[in-house]
C-alpha cells in the first residue's frame, strides 16, 4: 500500500454567502504526480489555498503525512488549525497562482527567501547552485530585481525558490497560465524531472489539461466545487466527457 | 554672495539646524514608515509611545546620574537612553498585540480609532502618573557653543547627528543584509506569501514595531534635552515626522530617512527666509503635507499604486 | 441643579447636530473626515465677530456661518477627497490643524487666544435670549436638532445619498460605471461642514464667546466617536451616541466625584472605550443598515439612462 503524503477529506469552503468547495476529497501518494483540472472558478485555487491554511475550511479535514493539519467541524465543536507558517517547515510548499514573486527583492533574495528556515549554509548554496543548475537564466539575473523578469522567468523563479525549501510535497497553482507554448513544455519537463529525480510528489492544479494529464500520474476533475471524476491520467485523457469539456472535444 | 538676502555663512547654519532638526525627524518617522510598509496602517499613538520613551529615559538618567554632572554623565546618559528604547519597543509590542493585532481584518476605520483611543489612554496615563508640569532633562554635558568658522554647533547638536546616523545606518545594514530584515522586507510585500516562506508574519510585525518604537525613544531622548519633557509633547512632533514618512514615499525606510532631514531642513530655512513666524511654523509641515498629498502622494521614493480593478 | 441639566441638554443638542452632520460625511460616505471642529469652529467664528463687530442679526450670521464653514468644507474637500482613507484622515487632520493655528494667531480678526467676548443672544418672539433663558434655548434648538434630522434622513433615502452610500461601500465600480465619485463627495462634504456650521454658531450664541482652544483635534475626535459609537451610518445612532458621550464627559460633575476622580480618568475611560468599542462591537450600539450597493447602484444608472 502506498504511502499517502496527502489526505483531503471533505473540504467544504465558504466565501461569505458562496460555497467555493462542496465536500471535496483528494489523495496524494508519495512520489505521484496528482493534477486537478477544471475550469475558471471551479474551486482549485480554493483548496490548495485550503491546504496551506490561508482559506478556513468550514468543514473537513485535511492531513499531511498522516498527521491532521487541519480539522473543522460544521458545527464549530472543535477544530484544529495549523499556522500557515508552520507548513513549509514540515516540507509542504506552494506556488501560488501569480507566482507570489518578491518584487523589490533581487532574484537571488528571493530564492533565499525561499531557503528562510534553512539555517546551514552551506546547505542553501548547494541548494540554489542546483537551482542554477535547472534555471541558469536565474543565475543570469541573480542581482536583478525580481520584478523586471518575463512570465516565464518569474515561473522558473517561484519553483526554484520552492525548491529552496527542500519540498517533499509540492502544490502548483496554474503554473502555465499566460505562458507561451514552448516556455509551458519547459515548466512542465521540468516539474516531471523533479519527481523522477527527487522523488516530489506533487499536486498540480491546471487549467491546461492536456499538458497536466500527460504528466500525471493520477487526475481529479473539479466542477463548482464538487469533485465530478477521479482516475489516471490516461484514463481522464482517454474519458470522453473530459476530452469534450476540457481538451476541445 | 548673497542667496535669498542670506550670506553663505548663514546659509551654512541654516543648513546645520535644519540637518539636526531633520534627524530627529527621520529617527520618529522610520517607526511610522516601517508599520505603515507592513501593514498598511498608520500608528496614530506613535509619538504618545516616544513620550513614554522619554520619561523612561528621564528616570534611567536620573537614577543612574543624579542631578549633578559628572566626567561619565554622557556614558550613563546613552545608557539610559538604551533603556528607554527598549521600554519603548515593550511597550509598542504590547499596544499591537492588544489594540492592533485583533483589528487586522477589520475595515480601515477600526485601527485607526482603536489607535487614537490609544493615544488618549497614553497621554492621560502619562499626565496622572508623571504630572502635568514639564520636566527638565539636563543635558549631560557642558553645553558650550562651539564655532566651526562663522557656523556655532552644539554639542547637543553634534550628540543628535551622531546618534541618529548611528542608528539609521544600523537599521539600514539590518534590514538590507540580515536574515530577519529580508523577512521584513519580504512581509511587507506580500505578507501571505511571506507565510508561505515559513516566515512567522506575527513575529515580524512585533519585530517591527519594536524597532521604530525604540527610534521613536532615542529620538524623545534626544530631544527631550532642548524642549523638556511633558505628556502631550509626543503628539506635534508625531504630526510632523509622519509628514515628513509621506514625504519620502511611506513605507519606504530610505525615504523616510531623507524626508524626515529634507523637512528639518525646509522648515528650518522656511523660518529663517520667508520669515514665518513662529507661531505658523507648524504650518509648513502641513503645507507640505497637502503639496505632497495633492502632487505626488506616493512621495520623494515611493511607487505609484494603481487600485486594481 | 436644573441649570446644570439643562446646559448638559443643550450641549447635547449641539452635539448631536456636529454628530448628525458628520455622520453624512463619516458614515453615509464613508470619508474619515478629522476635521470636523474646523467647521464648526468656523461657524462660530463667523457668528462671533459677524454680531459683535459686525452687529449682524441673527439669522443673518446663523446663515453665513453654514455657508463660510460650506465653503471651508469645499476648499478643504476638493484636493484632499482625492485621498484613501488613511491618507484622507491625516490631510483633515493637518487642515483642522491649520485652521486652528490661523484662527489663534490672526488676532486682528478673532482677538487670537483670547477668543471673542460678549456674542449676544438673538431676539426671537420678542424675547431676548441670554442667561435666563436656558428653556428657551433648549426648545429653540431642539427644534434645529429636528430640522438637521429631517434633512440628512430625507437627503440619505434620495438618489443621492444612495449614490453616497455605494461610494462607500466600493468608490472603482461606481467610478466605472460613471458616476463622479469625487463631486458627490465634495458634496457631502459641504453639506457636513454646512450643519457644523450651523451648530458653531450656536455655540457661540449660547456661551456668549468663542476661544479657539475649544475647537481642537480631540474634539474632532469626540464627535466621530459620537457617530461611531450609535453606528456609522445610523441617525438615530448618532444621536444615541451623543447623549452616551456628552453624559460619559460630564459624569462626574453628574455625580459629584470631580474631586475623587482625577482629570484624567475621564479621558483615559474614553479612549479605552473606543478600543473596546473597535474590538468587540465596530458596528457601533445601533449598528448599520446593510443595503446590497450593487442594487443601489444599478437604480442610480437606470435613472440616468431614462
Amino acid at each position: 500500500m502506498k504511502e499517502i503524503i496527502l489526505r483531503v477529506e471533505n473540504a467544504h469552503v465558504q466565501y461569505g454567502g458562496i460555497q467555493a468547495l462542496k465536500g471535496v476529497s483528494v489523495v496524494v501518494g508519495r512520489g505521484e504526480i496528482v493534477t486537478l483540472i477544471g475550469a475558471n472558478g471551479a474551486g482549485k485555487t480554493t483548496l490548495l489555498k485550503a491546504i496551506m491554511g490561508i482559506e478556513p475550511l468550514s468543514e473537513g479535514n485535511i492531513l499531511y503525512k498522516e498527521k491532521t493539519i487541519f480539522e473543522t467541524y460544521s458545527d464549530r465543536s472543535h477544530g484544529k488549525s495549523t499556522p500557515t507558517h508552520l507548513l513549509p517547515g514540515m516540507g509542504l510548499v506552494l506556488v501560488p497562482e501569480g507566482r507570489g514573486i518578491f518584487p523589490e527583492l533581487t532574484v537571488r533574495e528571493n530564492l533565499e527567501m525561499g531557503a528562510f528556515l534553512q539555517k546551514d549554509k552551506k546547505r542553501i548554496e548547494k541548494n540554489l547552485s542546483e537551482v542554477y543548475q535547472w534555471f541558469p537564466v536565474l543565475r543570469d539575473r541573480s542581482g536583478q530585481r525580481a520584478g523586471y523578469l518575463s512570465g516565464g522567468e518569474l515561473q522558473m523563479l517561484a519553483i526554484g525558490r520552492a525548491m529552496m525549501a527542500e519540498p517533499e510535497l509540492l502544490l502548483l497553482d496554474e503554473p502555465a497560465l499566460g505562458l507561451a507554448p514552448l516556455m509551458v513544455q519547459k515548466i512542465f519537463e521540468i516539474i516531471t524531472k523533479l519527481n523522477t529525480e527527487k522523488k516530489l510528489s506533487v499536486l498540480l492544479v491546471e487549467q491546461n489539461a492536456r499538458q497536466a494529464l500527460r504528466i500525471a500520474h493520477r487526475g481529479y476533475v473539479l466542477e463548482t466545487g464538487k469533485l465530478v471524476l477521479a482516475g489516471s491520467g490516461q484514463e481522464l485523457l482517454d474519458n470522453p466527457e473530459v476530452k469534450r469539456a476540457y481538451l476541445g472535444g | 554672495m548673497m542667496l535669498f538676502h542670506l550670506s553663505w555663512s548663514e546659509i551654512a547654519q541654516h543648513v546645520v539646524n535644519g540637518i539636526t532638526l531633520g534627524s530627529i525627524y527621520a529617527l520618529i518617522a522610520l517607526g511610522y514608515t516601517m508599520v505603515y510598509g507592513i501593514l498598511k496602517f498608520i500608528n496614530f499613538a506613535h509619538g504618545e509611545i516616544l513620550m513614554m520613551g522619554a520619561y523612561a529615559g528621564y528616570f534611567f538618567y536620573l537614577g543612574l546620574n543624579g542631578d549633578t554632572l559628572h566626567p561619565y554623565s554622557l556614558f550613563l546618559f546613552l545608557v539610559a537612553m538604551v533603556g528607554a528604547m527598549g521600554v519603548s519597543a515593550l511597550l509598542g509590542v504590547t499596544v499591537e498585540k492588544l489594540a492592533y493585532k485583533p483589528l487586522r481584518q477589520a475595515p480601515r476605520l477600526a485601527p485607526l480609532l482603536s489607535a487614537i483611543g490609544v493615544s488618549i489612554i497614553l497621554s492621560n496615563l502619562a499626565a496622572f502618573l508623571f504630572g502635568t508640569k514639564s520636566k527638565r532633562l539636563d543635558y549631560p554635558f557642558a553645553n558650550e557653543t562651539i564655532l566651526l568658522g562663522t557656523v556655532a554647533i552644539t554639542p547637543h547638536q553634534i550628540l543628535i547627528v551622531i546618534s541618529a546616523l548611528v542608528l539609521m545606518v544600523t537599521l539600514k545594514v539590518f534590514v538590507d543584509y540580515t536574515r530577519l530584515g529580508k523577512a521584513m522586507r519580504a512581509t511587507s510585500q506580500n505578507m501571505t506569501v511571506a507565510k508561505l516562506m515559513g516566515i512567522d508574519t506575527d513575529f515580524i510585525i512585533s519585530l517591527t514595531f519594536a524597532i521604530g518604537s525604540a527610534l521613536a525613544a532615542a529620538a524623545g531622548m534626544l530631544v527631550a534635552l532642548e524642549i523638556k519633557i511633558y505628556p502631550t509633547m509626543g503628539t506635534l512632533a508625531g504630526l510632523k515626522a509622519f509628514v515628513a514618512a509621506v514625504f519620502g514615499g511611506i513605507g519606504n525606510i530610505t525615504g523616510a530617512m531623507i524626508g524626515g532631514v529634507l523637512l528639518g531642513v525646509i522648515e528650518t530655512f522656511g523660518v529663517a527666509v520667508l520669515g514665518i513666524p513662529q507661531g505658523l511654523r507648524d504650518t509648513v509641515a502641513f503645507t507640505i503635507l497637502i503639496l505632497i498629498l495633492l502632487f505626488r502622494p506616493s512621495g520623494l521614493l515611493g511607487k505609484k499604486e494603481r487600485e486594481k480593478v | 441643579m436644573l441649570n446644570f441639566l439643562f446646559l448638559l441638554i443643550i450641549y447635547m443638542e449641539i452635539y448631536a447636530i456636529l454628530a448628525l452632520s458628520l455622520n453624512l460625511i463619516a458614515g453615509y460616505t464613508g470619508l474619515l473626515s478629522l476635521c470636523h471642529a474646523a467647521f464648526f469652529a468656523i461657524g462660530a467664528y463667523t457668528t462671533a465677530i459677524g454680531t459683535t463687530i459686525g452687529g449682524w442679526n441673527f439669522w443673518l450670521v446663523l446663515g453665513l456661518s453654514g455657508i463660510f464653514a460650506a465653503m471651508l468644507g469645499f476648499l478643504v474637500g476638493l484636493p484632499t477627497l482625492r485621498l484613501k482613507g488613511d491618507y484622507l484622515a491625516i490631510a483633515t487632520l493637518g487642515f483642522g490643524e491649520v485652521v486652528k493655528n490661523v484662527i489663534i494667531n490672526w488676532d486682528s480678526l478673532t482677538r487670537g487666544p483670547n477668543g471673542i467676548n460678549g456674542v449676544p443672544g438673538p431676539v426671537l418672539f420678542g424675547i431676548q435670549f441670554g442667561y435666563d433663558t436656558s428653556v428657551g434655548y433648549v426648545i429653540l434648538y431642539a427644534l434645529f436638532v429636528v430640522v438637521t434630522f429631517l434633512f440628512i434622513r430625507r437627503l440619505v433615502h434620495s438618489r443621492f445619498g444612495r449614490a453616497l452610500e455605494a461610494i462607500r461601500e466600493d468608490e472603482v465600480v461606481v467610478g466605472a460605471m460613471g458616476i463622479n465619485a469625487v463631486k458627490y463627495k465634495v458634496v457631502a462634504f459641504m453639506i457636513g461642514a454646512f450643519f457644523a456650521g450651523i451648530a458653531g454658531s450656536l455655540w457661540a450664541v449660547y456661551n456668549q464667546s468663542v476661544a479657539p482652544q475649544t475647537f481642537d483635534f480631540m474634539l474632532s475626535v469626540l464627535i466621530l466617536c459620537m457617530v461611531v459609537l450609535g453606528g456609522l451610518g445610523n441617525s438615530l445612532g448618532a444621536l444615541f451616541g451623543t447623549m452616551v458621550l456628552v453624559l460619559l464627559s460630564e459624569a462626574p460633575r453628574l455625580t459629584g466625584l470631580t474631586s475623587v476622580i482625577p482629570a484624567q480618568f475621564n479621558q483615559i475611560f474614553f479612549g479605552l472605550l473606543l478600543i473596546v468599542v473597535m474590538i468587540f462591537r465596530p458596528q457601533g450600539v445601533l449598528g448599520r443598515k446593510r443595503i446590497s450597493y450593487e442594487n443601489e447602484v444599478a437604480k442610480i444608472l437606470e435613472r440616468r439612462s431614462l
